[in-house]
């Protein structure tokens, strides 16, 4: 149980010292911040634990051997991976998730397209994601022309190799 | 713990990879949804395979059983963040910008952005999916909830919102 113990424990650390640094003040990066949160307290946790190893020899409540050492950090890193994914719907907003939400508070009554529409504007939806992307270097925005940048081309290409993999053909968004 | 037990989640994870490709590429009835659940079956069936395989050992069934719960929880976060990527790759704002960008190399302006796509082919391309799932049912040109799951996303989202926020909603 020892291993279930320290796969676990250093990931709900680093959630708990992660919910109080937001409880503190929202970093303005959050997606990097959660990262880097994450990446010190797995330092702090199983890093430490490593040291403690390695100068002090197999002691009965750490991890002790290259096998174990590696399945805690690989659960460290899917749990990680896992939340960061999830972590963007809490930074923004899904549009289906926020329509989800407003047909939960219609209730009975329901909602239209055009009452959809109304709250969800292109404003709203659209430009700030654009603006998003300049301000992530995604996309550059000259002679009122937006370009994109070589990570948003790489980010692009990324995703339009999966999809081909995936063989998904709608247009998607 | 021993290579078997490391690895296991991850042969468990490519099984249900393969799988999900696989039914992909045939064009399988029931589309993305059910490719993703019968790789997450298979998936899960590979990984009690392997775990009965290296069950026991010296180590004792207590240790056997800390290594099943760890890896069932490796291969479902595994199967979780996929879900994810694959989620983002097909109805991501941010990826459909880039790709629409990347076909125009001389650029967009924003007008020929929105013209592309707009809020309202947003609302129309998820609202089709959203009755494609059975997530909402439209009844005289008004859409209700109608499935359960949606509901409930919305609600763990919310609650994490509050939680690490302090609002309900944040920003679109």
């Amino acid at each position: 149980m020892t291993l279930l113990i320290w796969d676990i424990a250093p990931v709900v650390a680093a959630f708990l010292v992660h919910l109080a640094v937001w409880r503190l003040r929202v970093p303005r990066r959050q997606a990097r911040a959660v990262v880097l949160v994450f990446l010190a307290m797995y330092l702090a946790t199983v890093g430490a634990a490593l040291v403690c190893t390695l100068a002090a020899g197999p002691r009965g409540w750490l991890p002790s051997t290259p096998f174990e050492y590696l399945h805690v950090t690989l659960f460290y890193a899917v749990m990680t991976a896992g939340y960061v994914i999830t972590y963007s719907a809490v930074e923004v907003d899904s549009p289906t998730l926020v329509m989800a939400v407003m047909l939960m508070d219609a209730g009975a009554a329901g909602l239209s397209k055009r009452e959809l529409l109304e709250t969800l504007t292109d404003e709203v939806l659209v430009v700030r994601r654009i603006e998003d992307l300049v301000t992530d270097r995604m996309a550059s925005l000259e002679d009122g022309r937006y370009r994109l940048t070589r990570k948003g081309a790489l980010l692009a290409r990324l995703f339009d190799r999966t999809r081909g993999v995936l063989g998904v053909s709608e247009l998607g968004g | 713990m021993d290579l078997l037990d490391l690895t296991a989640p991850l042969f468990a994870f490519a099984a249900n990879l393969a799988l999900q490709l696989a039914l992909r590429r045939s064009r399988n009835a029931g589309g993305r949804a059910a490719a993703e659940a019968r790789g997450f079956v298979a998936g899960l069936l590979a990984l009690t395979a392997l775990s009965a395989l290296g069950w026991g050992g010296a180590a004792g069934a207590v240790v056997a059983l800390g290594v099943v719960v760890a890896n069932g929880l490796i291969y479902v976060g595994l199967a979780y963040g996929f879900f994810h990527f694959v989620n983002l790759a097909v109805t991501a704002r941010r990826v459909r910008l880039v790709r629409e960008l990347r076909s125009h190399p001389d650029g967009l302006t924003l007008q020929q952005l929105l013209e592309r796509y707009s809020a309202a082919d947003m609302i129309e391309l998820r609202l089709g999916r959203l009755l494609a799932t059975g997530q909402i049912a439209e009844r005289a040109g008004r859409y209700h909830l109608q499935g359960r799951s949606i509901t409930t996303i919305s609600r763990i989202m919310i609650g994490l919102k509050l939680l690490l926020l302090g609002r309900r909603t944040v920003d679109l």
